[in-house]
């Protein structure tokens, strides 16, 4: 797995991110790389600024200070939609399906935001959640929440992301369906798509990150291999006592 | 007289296929993108005060001129969504209603002084008076060519909004418009081919509106009663609901006008009040 080199320039590079929300400051001046096919896990408590780095990422927050860069270009200020289509996909908390639509129909806003090369296919979307080939015509509304978020995970796949960010993809759902979308996400990125995972279920997020960082109240509190640090570190700098 | 009754009941219905066409820009926008535009029917005014300066001017016919025009209402439609309609729909309900209420009267005032007071009407040349002679009917041309046109609008729109992709994107946006932004959809470019998507519709009301009725430079708040009346009555987001709407409206005017000429609008919104009592949900409702 490609870890960040100085020779090779990482697939993202955040440096020095404020995020700002009116008067709130959910961010301060946080430095984060990703490399290219990496997985790396952002971890930490509830209000910590997990979603808003992603959000921050994607330009959906109010105001950021700082440098944002994607494939060697600046991407902070851009529009979402240009961001999308130069291959960040999102995978929203909350999954954010549009519920009047079937299945497919989801599916297939994936493909129109995203880059349209020759990515992924609908039809691999449906060999990886084969469910989803029986209901693709029923509204997204009459899904489990683990279906749901399986359309959620297809919709982002068909964007034809190098980079995907999940927002507690495991949220809510079984523990079997989380294992299942667990062992999903090494496939995705097997095939050289780097993963940005945020979650609150440490364990499972480490276990299969190469890199992770941990926020606590806007900052990077910790940050490395999760192989470095015990159970206790790690847990220490999650909580801030 | 169940002849006569017949004839008016053909009537009615033909009638009622130019009420959907009114009604089919204001279906798309509140049953879709969930705001009421105040100035629905001033704009197909304007639109009809459009044709006729360009159809005298290039002496054209005035259908010849509907084709021209459909692109520029496209336009329009888009730009007015891009630069005003889009800073004021939101969760405040109450802006679009104010700002498209302050435009209906800068539409009929702006009418007033480019054209004047008077009445004016279009004309197809022939075909406004040509008839057909089916089953012991005499039905006018025009109405059958209207009607026909409705129900092929309403399919055409239906099948854009439910089976074709941009379809797909205008309800994703009126499902969740944050969604839309936070993956990549842009609500703002989505709502503005949405009512580039209505302005054609307004053309195409305005010409046919035009052939079938006098109108003036202040006529346009009575289309949008009638308009309202034919999407309540067909329910929120249904097309097929809104054609079937225009129908029972234009046979109840066509019945009322027949027992009283004073009674022909009355009956019609009588009609309406009875059916939005038994069915405040309308006929045919899509949530």
């Amino acid at each position: 797995m490609a870890v960040t080199s100085s020779a090779e320039a990482p697939l993202l590079s955040i440096e020095g991110l404020s995020v700002y929300y009116q008067q709130f400051r959910a961010l301060h001046g946080i430095d984060i790389a990703v490399g290219q096919g990496e997985i790396v896990s952002i971890i930490g408590a509830n209000g910590a600024g997990k979603s808003s780095l992603l959000k921050a990422i994607v330009s959906q927050v109010d105001r950021i200070e700082g440098r944002i860069q994607f494939a060697g270009a600046d991407i902070a200020n851009q529009p979402t939609p240009a961001i999308v289509a130069s291959g960040i996909a999102l995978v929203p908390e909350g999954r954010r399906l549009f519920p009047s639509l079937t299945v497919e129909e989801n599916l297939e806003i994936g493909w129109q935001t995203g880059r349209k090369g020759s990515g992924v296919k609908l039809n691999e979307v449906f060999d990886l959640f084969p469910v989803l080939r029986e209901k693709r015509r029923q509204p997204a509304w009459q899904l489990s929440g683990g279906q749901q978020q399986m359309v959620a995970l297809g919709r982002a796949l068909l964007a034809d992301p190098r980079l995907l960010l999940c927002d507690e993809i495991s949220l809510g759902l079984a523990p079997t369906i989380v294992n299942d979308l667990y062992t999903l996400l090494l496939s995705i990125n097997q095939r050289g798509i780097g993963i940005v995972l945020v979650e609150q279920d440490i364990r499972r997020s480490l276990a299969i990150a190469n890199r992770f960082y941990c926020l606590l109240e806007g900052r990077i509190s910790l940050s490395g291999k999760p192989s470095d640090f015990d159970r206790d570190t790690i847990t220490r700098h999650y909580f801030g006592s | 007289m169940i002849v006569t009754y017949l004839n008016l009941i053909i009537q009615g219905v033909l009638l009622g296929g130019l009420y959907a066409i009114f009604a089919l820009g204001l279906s798309l926008s509140v049953g879709v993108m969930r705001f009421v535009n105040i100035a629905h029917g001033d704009f197909i005014v304007l639109v009809s005060f459009l044709l006729l300066t360009v159809a005298t001017a290039l002496h054209i016919n005035v259908l010849l001129a509907l084709v021209l025009m459909i692109p520029v209402a496209f336009g329009g439609g888009w730009l007015l969504q891009r630069v005003l309609l889009q800073r004021v729909i939101g969760p405040n309900v109450l802006l679009p209603l104010l700002v498209t209420f302050g435009l209906s009267i800068i539409v009929q005032n702006g009418l007033l002084q480019g054209f004047g007071a008077d009445t004016r009407t279009l004309s197809a040349g022939s075909l406004d008076t040509a008839s057909l002679h089916i089953g012991g009917f005499y039905v006018g041309l025009l109405p059958v060519l209207t009607f026909a046109l409705a129900v092929a609008l309403v399919v055409g729109f239906d099948w854009l909004l439910y089976r074709s992709r941009i379809g797909a994107s205008i309800r994703a946006v009126a499902d969740d418009v944050a969604a839309a932004d936070l993956i990549g959809l842009s609500s703002v470019r989505v709502y503005a081919i949405a009512m580039g998507i209505v302005g054609v519709t307004v053309a195409i009301a305005a010409c046919f509106m035009g052939l079938r009725m006098n109108f003036d430079a202040t006529s346009g708040p009575s289309r949008l009663l009638v308009a309202f009346e034919v999407v309540v009555l067909g329910g929120l987001g249904s097309l097929r609901g809104t054609l079937l709407g225009g129908i029972i409206l234009g046979i109840a005017q066509t019945i009322g006008g027949q027992i009283d000429g004073a009674w022909q609008v009355l009956a019609g919104h009588l009609v309406f009040l009875l059916i939005f009592l038994l069915r405040p949900q309308g006929l045919l409702p899509r949530y």
